[in-house]
């Protein structure tokens, strides 16, 4: 743990009390910047329309509303259920079925099972961008284009990719000992996923889990080219949607932004080790 | 997008001695193949097939609707990069947000891993304030920049004119000069928690007896850095520049939502460009062209992230 690497070649420098107060300093302004565009869109979101532009961005309100939320909430609330309605399926499906491939890719010794693995992950390199004109079509062919079922199926499809990766590097750290326990015991294989692999990987499922719905709930791009309709879109495009509609009422727009995010982002306060503890998978050993 | 943020440990992998039951059965053989194929069949389905029908049809003139009937060749690439202005348009503009992405954020993460190395209090505080950005949708992160960026009533605006900078308050979105580097700071705002939990983690898994080691036996500081703390950070510079390249050719949605493309076409990349071929013009044989020129570029850096991230194998 290298903790000493910064205070050695700081304290160096400038002593060890003006070295702190120095770090202090530099990461409160940074912390403080990195805040302030959060401030400045929830402070409009409390504001009265005649306060918006009478008053600066960082100023408190002063008449403070939740009335902009309630008539955002009347505008977004069918894209809202249906973020809900494509995120939940599709992340546990993706999960699912992603779940299944890793362990085999993992614990079941396949033939050609690392071509597999790394075919899977390297399609990470794939931009969405490259495939649409030909993923319009194949969507359409089947019926699927411009409805909830096609997302939920292109979501779990691309899914595949992170998850496999995930969890296939996690089943693979389980020790054999106790896999070969329950063999000896006689559990067959499929008993050995479902009572010993899955029991033993609640944490990575439920990492890997939540980040597929963070990452869904927050996807705009494949909803704009494959539900951009208003009928079926997510709250992420239903949003751009209010920009004609309330061009210049950013205090409605502010409460729909927030109302769009608020639950990523409760998940990031609730879950935040999961989400930065471990970014080091592959990025730490050479 | 930082679905690779998981929190298990990094426990190296168990090999095991081969024992009767891991020698091929075919019972377990079938059964594998069988679990593993729905993902393939998905993957290849939603990727690869698309994939191959986008390089198909870019040898075709095709509206994107009708079945691709018209082989023109390579006269769409030949089009692309010797008549079309746009495309190199795009090209450029890719290139410039490539060489701001992979500087502006990482560079300010590797700061912050650094100040934050320290273990001084209030370090999960920091961090996650700075990660918290990567926690919301880029729909909402262009939103609110587009607020920040209001001529009127947004923050950087009013900001300048209450420091008496009011001169420089600009149309920042609106303006051909500043509509690329203003939007990539929206993005940057999102992508430096990224490089900072990458190189935080890096940092520290250096050993400390290395780094007292060197300076007991006379190393200096620029040393340290030079010879022990760059060498080690490495597969967290691989990680961090592979990932964000390739994520900075996919760049779409902040300047989808912000000027699509505007003013003009200043602040056009080949992902608008390819999606206004398709969707505006139904040039959607051309578009595939541009896709696949995206993905040779997104490929480029993508590899090297893939290489790094699957270094470790995954079987028992």
């Amino acid at each position: 743990m290298s903790a000493v690497a910064t205070p050695i070649l700081l304290w160096r420098t400038l002593g060890r009390y003006w070295a702190r107060t120095l770090l202090y300093i530099a990461l409160i302004t940074i912390s403080a910047v990195w805040l302030l565009p959060l401030i400045s869109v929830v402070f409009t979101s409390l504001k009265p329309e005649g306060e918006i532009y009478a008053t600066t961005a960082w100023t408190l309100p002063r008449m403070p509303t939740l009335a902009n939320f309630l008539e955002a909430w009347q505008t977004v609330s069918g894209n809202f259920i249906n973020t809900v309605l494509i995120t939940v399926p599709s992340s546990l499906l993706s999960v699912a079925i992603g779940s299944l491939g890793a362990y085999a890719i993992a614990r079941l010794r396949l033939p050609a099972s690392q071509l597999l693995y790394f075919l899977i992950v390297a399609s990470i390199t794939i931009p969405f961008a490259s495939v649409i004109p030909s993923l319009v079509r194949l969507l359409d062919s089947i019926g699927l284009l411009n409805t909830i079922p096609g997302i939920v199926l292109v979501h779990t499809a691309h899914g595949q990719v992170i998850v496999i990766f995930l969890l296939a590097r996690f089943f693979a750290t389980i020790h054999e000992d106790i896999l070969d326990a329950a063999r000896v015991d006689g559990c067959s294989t499929l008993g050995i996923y479902w009572r010993i692999v899955l029991p033993l990987s609640g944490a990575a499922l439920a990492a890997t889990f939540i980040l597929q719905f963070t990452w869904i709930w927050n996807d705009y791009f494949k909803a704009l080219v494959i539900v951009p309709q208003k009928a079926n879109a997510p709250i992420t495009v239903g949003m751009t949607l209010l920009a004609g509609q309330y061009a210049g009422k950013w205090h409605i727009r502010s409460a729909a932004a927030i109302i769009a995010t608020l639950p990523t982002v409760a998940i990031f306060l609730g879950f935040q080790r999961f989400f930065i503890r471990g970014v080091t998978v592959g990025a730490v050993k050479g | 997008m930082d679905w690779y943020a998981v929190s298990f440990p990094l426990v190296h992998i168990v090999r095991y001695n081969v024992n009767t039951w891991q020698r091929a059965r075919p019972t377990r053989i079938v059964l594998g193949y069988l679990l593993l194929l729905p993902s393939v069949v998905l993957v290849a389905l939603f990727w690869w097939y698309p994939l191959f029908e986008v390089l198909y049809a870019s040898f075709f003139d095709w509206d994107g609707l009708s079945p691709l009937e018209h082989f023109v060749g390579l006269a769409n690439y030949r089009a692309l990069l010797f008549e079309d202005p746009y495309f190199w348009n795009a090209v450029k503009n890719t290139m410039i947000w490539s060489a701001m992405y992979v500087t502006v954020p990482v560079i300010i993460g590797l700061i912050a891993a650094l100040m934050l190395n320290a273990r001084i209090k209030g370090e999960n505080l920091f961090k996650g304030i700075l990660y918290l950005p990567s926690a919301i949708s880029f729909a909402v992160v262009a939103f609110i920049w587009g607020w920040m960026y209001h001529p009127a009533g947004g923050f950087v605006n009013q900001m300048l004119r209450a420091l008496n900078l009011g001169m420089l308050a600009q149309p920042w979105l609106a303006s051909n000069v500043f509509v690329l580097p203003a939007i990539n700071v929206a993005s940057s705002w999102v992508h430096t928690g990224f490089a900072l939990v990458v190189f935080l983690a890096g940092l520290r898994s250096i050993p400390d007896e290395l780094i007292e080691a060197a300076t007991i036996d006379g190393a200096g500081q620029w040393q340290v850095i030079r010879h022990i703390l760059i060498p080690l950070l490495r597969p967290a510079f691989t990680v961090v520049l592979g990932w964000t390249l390739m994520l900075s050719v996919n760049v779409f949605d902040q300047i989808n939502i912000l000027t699509k493309g505007g003013p003009g076409r200043a602040s056009e990349v080949l992902s608008i460009y390819l999606y206004v071929k398709t969707f505006l013009e139904h040039q959607a044989g051309m578009a595939s062209a541009i896709g696949i020129v995206m993905f040779l570029l997104a490929a480029a850096g993508g590899i090297l992230y893939v290489r790094q991230m699957i270094s470790q194998e995954v079987t028992a």
